[in-house]
C-alpha cells in the first residue's frame, strides 16, 4: 500500500496507522478536549448512586435502621455541604488538579506527599470496589474465583482509562439514564409488597445512631474528592461548587426509594442484617411468566456501575501517577495503575465481606471525612493565604 | 491491478483552492462562459505546472496523487509548434491504443489533426461539429485570429464546446484517455481539448439497497456529471459548492467535494481537502476506496463515513453541513462526518408521518440489540443461569437441547455462521437461486437440523430472530458491524455468562464513545449531549419543530461543543 499519512512531521509515530484523527483534533477549534461539567457531575453521581445503593445503604441501615432514609436525607444534606468545600478548593486553584494544587499551595514535598497520599486513597477506593464486585459478581457464579471476574474487570477498565476521560464521561452520560429508569421501575415493581407502617415509629434510634448513619453517607460525597484529581480536565471549574451542590441535594431523591425499600418489604431486623438489603428487595420481585428471578440482573446493573467507579478512580491514579512522575500522557499510566489495583485488591482477598463491610462502617468515615473535607479545606486555607501573600510580597519586593 | 505500488512523493502543488472552487462550482464572474455545463474558464495556465494546470482548466483541482511512470516521462514534455512532431509524440505515448484515431485534415495551406479515442468519444459529432466545419471553411477565414491565440481560435470556428487548452503532451494524452478530442494545428504550441466525450451510462433507477415507499426514486449512477446534476436539481443554489479532485496515478478518477457554503463548518471542509490530499493510489475504482482512506479509525468495524445512493439522502446531509464526496464510477456517494444515530435512520424516516417514524425508530433500536445480544443472552441463560427463566420455559428449553449433542455456545456459533453463509450466499447468486437458497437454508437447514439432533429447536428460533433484526438496521455497513461483533459476544456469554455479555457490552460502548467521524464524537448528539439534536435521534420530530436554517453540524463545531 501506498504511504499514508505522508504530510505528517516525522516526530509522529506509526502515521500509517491513524492517518487521520491526529490532525483533526489539532486543527479544529471547538473540539471538546476535556470534558464539560455536565459530564463529570453525570459521572459521580451515577458512581455514587451505583456505590450507595449497592454497599452503604446496608451500612446505614445497620446503623439506623428505619430511620435510614433520614440519615441519609441528612447525609446527602450535609455532602452537598462537603461537595461545596473541595469545589470551591478547585475553583481557588484556577482549574488545576488537586496534586498540582496541593504543589503549589504546600510547597513541592509536602505537596508530593499529599498528592502521594491521595493516589494511595484512590488505590484503596478501587481496590475495595473490585473486591467488592467480585465477591458480589460470586452470588450468581458461586463455583468461579473471585479472581477471574477482577481480572476481567480490571482488563476492561484499563482500556477504557486507556481510553481517556472522555470516553468515560461520555459512557457514564448514556449510562446512568438507564440505570435510574430501571431502578425506577424495581422500586415501582415492589410497591405491592411495601408496607409503609413499618417506617413507623420515626426517630426509634439513637442520635449517635443516626449520626454515625449520616457520617456514612458523608463519606460517600467525601469520595467526590476524586474530582479533584480530574479537575484539570473539567471544561468550567468555576461553576462546579454551585452546579455539584444542587446535584448532591437531587441525590436525596435517588437514595430515597433504597433507604426505604428493604425495610417496607422485610420489616427492620430483617433489613438490618442483609448483608445487600437492595439487592434481595430485587431477589423478590416477581414477574412471573417473564423472567423467574431478578437478581441475576441486579447484580449485573450493579456491575456496570461498579466498572464505572473503578474506571474513575484508575483514572484519578494515572494522574497522580502522572504528575509524581511526569510525561506525555496520563492514560500511559493505565497499566501500572492497575496493576497497583489489582495488588492491593488481592491483598484484600482473605477478607470476607462481613470484615469488608466492619472495615467500611467503623474506620472508613473517619478517613473519609480527613481526606475528603480536612485536607481539602486546610489546602483552601494554604491557597487563600498565599493568594493574599503573592501581592504584599510582590509589593515588598 | 489493484496492487499499490508506493509512489516518490511529490512536492505539494501551491493551487488556489479557490480558483477551483470557481471552475466547477459558483460563478465567480471570471472568465467566460463556454461550457455546456455552465462551468467559467481560468485564464490560460502557466506552462511549468502543466498537468495540474489542466486538471484545474477541466474542473479537477490539483494532483492528489503522482503521475504514474508511463506519463512521467513526458511531463515535462511541451507539444510544439510543429504539428508532424507532435503527432508523433502522441503516436509514441498512446502506442498501446489501437483505438485511437489521428484525424489529419488540410485546408489550403493549413494543416492540422484531431486525436481521439473511437471508443470513448463521440465520433459523430466530431466529424459534424469539428471535422466538416474546419474542411468546408475557407482558408483566408480559418487563419484569422490564429496568432492571437489557439483556443480563441478554436471557440471561434470550432462549435463544439471546450475544455481547455493544453502545452503538455501527458496532459494531451490525458485529455484523449478521457474520451475529449484534441485538436492540434500546424505553426501553434499547444492544443484545444475539445469536450467530445461520450459515455455510456446507466438509466436512472431505484436504489435497490435502498428502497423506500414514499420517497423519490431517482438514485445515483456511475457517471459523475448526471450525479452532479441530480444534487444540483435538489439544491439549485450558489452555495452549492463543488471542488473536483483527481485520484488515483493510473485511474485519474474524478471526486467531487460537495458541501453547502455558509451552512459546512469551513474547518471540516479543510480537513476533508486535506484527507483527499493525502490520499496516494494508483487505482480508485470506487468511493469504498476512499472510505478506508478518509476515516478516523480504519481498523475499526463500525464505519465512519456513511454511504449512499439516494441523492435527496445526500442533498439532506448538506443542508445538515456535512460533505458528500461523489465520484466517477461509482454510483455511491459519501457523506461525513456521521454519528450512529443516523445509522439507524432511512430515508424515509423523512417522508412520513412522525409519529409512525418514532415508533419504528424504537422498533429499529429494540431489534439492534437483538442483533448484538440475543444469541448471546440465550446462550449465557441457557448455561449459566436457568434460574432466571420462568419453570414451564426452562422446561421447554431443557427437553429441546436434551437430543443436542453440542454445548449451546457451539451450537450457536454454527447456527450463526450458517445463516451467515446463506445469507452471503444468497446475496452472490442470481436473485431467483439466491431465493431458492434461502428456502433450502430456512428448510433444510433449520427444520433437518432440528429433526437430526443437531441443532434444538429454540436455537433455530434464536438465530432466525436475530437474522431478521440485523436486517432492520437500514445501513448495511453498519448491520454488518454489528454482526461481526455478535459473535465475540457469543464467545463471551459461553465462558463467562451475562457477566461476560455486560462486559462486552461495556466494551463496545466504550468502543463507540472513542469514536470519531472527522472529528465528531460518534454518539453525539446523545453523548455528548446536544438537546436541540435529541429531536432527531430517539424520536423524529415534526419538521415544523426541527431547526431551521443552522446546520446540525455547524451548531455543534461552533456552539455545543464545549459544553457537551
Amino acid at each position: 500500500m501506498g504511504q499514508r499519512g505522508s504530510r505528517r512531521a516525522p516526530d509522529q509515530a506509526r502515521p500509517s496507522q491513524q492517518p487521520n484523527r491526529p490532525d483533526m483534533q489539532h486543527r479544529v477549534p471547538g473540539l471538546p478536549a476535556k470534558v464539560s461539567n455536565r459530564q463529570i457531575l453525570t459521572y459521580i453521581t451515577l458512581v455514587t448512586i451505583a456505590y450507595g445503593h449497592f454497599v452503604t445503604i446496608g451500612l446505614v441501615f445497620r446503623a439506623a435502621g428505619r430511620d435510614a432514609w433520614v440519615a441519609t436525607s441528612l447525609g446527602c444534606l450535609l455532602g452537598g455541604g462537603v461537595v461545596w468545600v473541595q469545589f470551591c478548593v478547585w475553583q481557588a486553584a484556577r482549574g488545576r488538579s488537586l496534586m498540582a494544587a496541593c504543589t503549589e499551595a504546600l510547597g513541592r514535598w509536602l505537596g508530593a506527599l499529599i498528592s502521594a497520599v491521595y493516589g494511595l486513597l484512590f488505590v484503596c477506593l478501587a481496590a475495595f470496589t473490585l473486591r467488592e464486585q467480585a465477591l458480589f459478581l460470586g452470588l450468581i457464579y458461586p463455583t468461579t474465583p473471585p479472581l477471574v471476574f477482577m481480572f476481567f474487570l480490571l482488563w476492561g477498565s484499563v482500556w477504557v482509562v486507556r481510553s481517556g476521560m472522555e470516553v468515560a464521561g461520555r459512557m457514564a452520560q448514556l449510562c446512568l439514564p438507564f440505570l435510574v429508569l430501571l431502578g425506577l421501575l424495581a422500586s415501582l415493581a415492589t410497591l405491592p409488597d411495601k408496607d409503609f407502617l413499618r417506617l413507623l415509629p420515626v426517630l426509634d434510634h439513637s442520635s449517635m445512631q443516626l449520626l454515625h448513619a449520616t457520617l456514612l453517607v458523608v463519606s460517600l460525597f467525601c469520595d467526590w474528592v476524586v474530582v479533584g484529581a480530574l479537575s484539570d480536565g473539567v471544561d468550567q471549574p468555576q461553576l462546579l461548587p454551585r452546579q455539584a451542590f444542587w446535584v448532591s441535594c437531587l441525590l436525596v431523591l435517588a437514595f430515597l426509594g433504597p433507604a426505604t425499600g428493604p425495610v417496607l418489604v422485610f420489616g427492620e431486623p430483617l433489613a438490618q442484617s442483609l448483608a445487600y438489603p437492595t439487592y434481595s428487595e430485587i431477589q423478590f420481585i416477581r414477574l412471573t411468566g417473564v423472567v423467574e428471578r431478578l437478581d441475576v440482573i441486579g447484580v449485573l446493573l450493579w456491575t456496570i456501575g461498579s466498572f464505572l467507579r473503578l474506571v474513575l478512580y484508575l483514572l484519578a491514579v494515572t494522574r497522580v501517577l502522572h504528575h509524581v512522575t511526569g510525561g506525555p500522557r496520563s492514560q500511559l499510566w493505565a497499566v501500572p495503575a492497575a496493576w497497583l489495583t489489582a495488588g492491593c485488591a488481592i491483598s484484600l482477598l482473605p477478607l470476607s465481606r462481613e470484615d469488608l463491610h466492619t472495615l467500611l462502617y467503623q474506620m472508613y468515615p473517619l478517613c473519609a471525612l480527613v481526606l475528603g473535607l480536612g485536607l481539602p479545606a486546610l489546602l483552601w486555607v494554604a491557597i487563600r493565604v498565599r493568594a493574599t501573600r503573592r501581592p504584599q510580597q510582590q509589593a515588598a519586593a | 491491478m489493484r496492487r499499490q505500488l508506493r509512489q516518490p512523493r511529490q512536492p505539494r502543488r501551491s493551487r488556489p483552492i479557490l480558483a477551483t472552487r470557481a471552475v466547477s462550482g459558483k460563478s465567480s464572474g471570471q472568465g467566460t462562459h463556454s461550457d455546456i455545463q455552465g462551468k467559467t474558464q481560468p485564464p490560460a495556465p502557466p506552462a511549468e505546472t502543466d498537468a495540474a494546470a489542466f486538471a484545474a482548466e477541466a474542473g479537477d483541482g490539483p494532483l492528489s496523487t503522482p503521475v504514474p511512470d508511463v506519463l512521467a516521462a513526458d511531463h515535462e514534455r511541451l507539444l510544439e509548434r510543429s504539428l508532424s512532431d507532435n503527432l508523433h509524440a502522441l503516436r509514441q505515448a498512446l502506442a498501446g491504443s489501437p483505438d485511437m484515431v489521428m484525424h489529419t485534415l488540410t485546408n489550403g495551406s493549413l494543416d492540422m489533426a484531431v486525436i481521439y479515442v473511437e471508443s470513448l468519444a463521440d465520433v459523430q459529432a466530431i466529424h459534424q461539429d469539428v471535422l466538416i466545419p474546419l474542411h468546408q471553411a475557407a482558408t483566408s477565414e480559418l487563419r484569422v485570429g490564429l496568432a492571437a491565440g489557439l483556443e480563441d481560435w478554436a471557440r471561434v470556428h470550432v462549435p463544439m464546446a471546450l475544455r481547455g487548452q493544453v502545452d503538455g503532451v501527458a496532459s494531451a494524452v490525458a485529455a484523449v484517455l478521457r474520451g475529449d478530442a484534441l485538436l492540434l494545428v500546424e505553426g501553434c504550441s499547444g492544443g484545444v481539448v475539445l469536450r467530445a466525450a461520450k459515455h455510456k451510462e446507466r438509466a436512472i433507477a431505484e436504489p435497490d439497497t435502498e428502497a423506500l415507499i414514499r420517497g423519490p426514486r431517482e438514485g445515483f449512477v456511475e457517471t459523475l456529471a448526471t450525479n452532479l446534476s441530480l444534487l444540483r436539481r435538489r439544491l439549485p443554489t450558489a452555495a452549492l459548492i463543488v471542488e473536483t479532485h483527481t485520484l488515483g496515478g493510473y485511474t485519474r478518477t474524478q471526486v467531487a467535494l460537495c458541501y453547502l457554503e455558509g451552512l459546512a463548518p469551513q474547518p471540516l471542509v479543510d480537513e476533508v481537502r486535506q484527507r483527499l490530499a493525502r490520499i496516494q493510489l494508483d487505482g480508485a475504482l470506487d468511493s469504498a476506496y476512499l472510505e478506508e482512506w478518509l476515516e478516523d479509525h480504519p481498523f475499526f468495524p463500525f464505519p465512519q463515513i456513511q454511504n449512499t445512493e439516494r441523492p435527496d439522502t445526500t442533498a439532506a446531509a448538506l443542508l445538515e453541513g456535512k460533505v458528500a464526496l461523489l465520484m466517477e464510477g461509482s454510483p455511491f456517494a459519501l457523506i461525513g462526518p456521521v454519528n450512529l444515530w443516523g445509522a439507524l435512520q432511512a430515508a424515509e424516516d423523512y417522508y412520513e408521518r412522525y409519529l409512525v417514524v418514532t415508533l419504528i425508530r424504537s422498533i429499529r433500536f429494540l431489534f439492534l440489540l437483538f442483533a448484538l445480544f440475543l444469541p448471546a443472552t440465550y446462550v449465557a441463560i441457557s448455561t449459566f443461569h436457568q434460574e432466571m427463566l420462568p419453570t414451564k420455559l426452562l422446561l421447554s428449553v431443557a427437553a429441546a437441547r436434551e437430543v443436542t449433542p453440542l454445548p449451546a455456545v457451539l451450537e450457536c456459533l454454527l447456527m450463526e455462521i450458517s445463516f451467515e453463509a446463506l445469507r452471503e450466499a444468497g446475496v452472490r447468486l442470481p436473485r431467483i437461486v439466491g431465493q431458492a437458497i434461502s428456502i433450502v437454508g430456512a428448510l433444510v437447514i433449520g427444520q433437518a437440523a432440528v429433526q437430526a439432533g443437531m441443532a434444538s429447536a429454540p436455537m433455530v428460533i434464536i438465530v432466525s430472530i436475530t437474522g431478521i433484526a440485523s436486517f432492520t438496521i437500514p445501513r448495511y455497513n453498519f448491520a454488518v458491524a454489528i454482526r461481526m461483533l455478535r459473535f465475540p459476544m457469543i464467545i463471551l456469554a459461553g465462558t463467562l455468562g451475562l457477566f461476560g455479555i455486560v462486559l462486552g457490552g461495556l466494551l463496545v460502548l466504550a468502543h463507540l464513545c472513542s469514536l470519531r467521524s472527522f472529528g465528531q464524537p460518534y454518539l453525539q448528539p446523545v453523548t455528548p449531549l446536544v438537546w436541540s439534536g435529541l429531536r432527531d435521534v430517539l424520536v423524529r420530530a415534526p419538521h415544523w419543530l426541527q431547526p431551521v436554517r443552522q446546520s446540525k453540524v455547524r451548531r455543534w463545531w461552533r456552539e455545543e461543543a464545549p459544553r457537551g
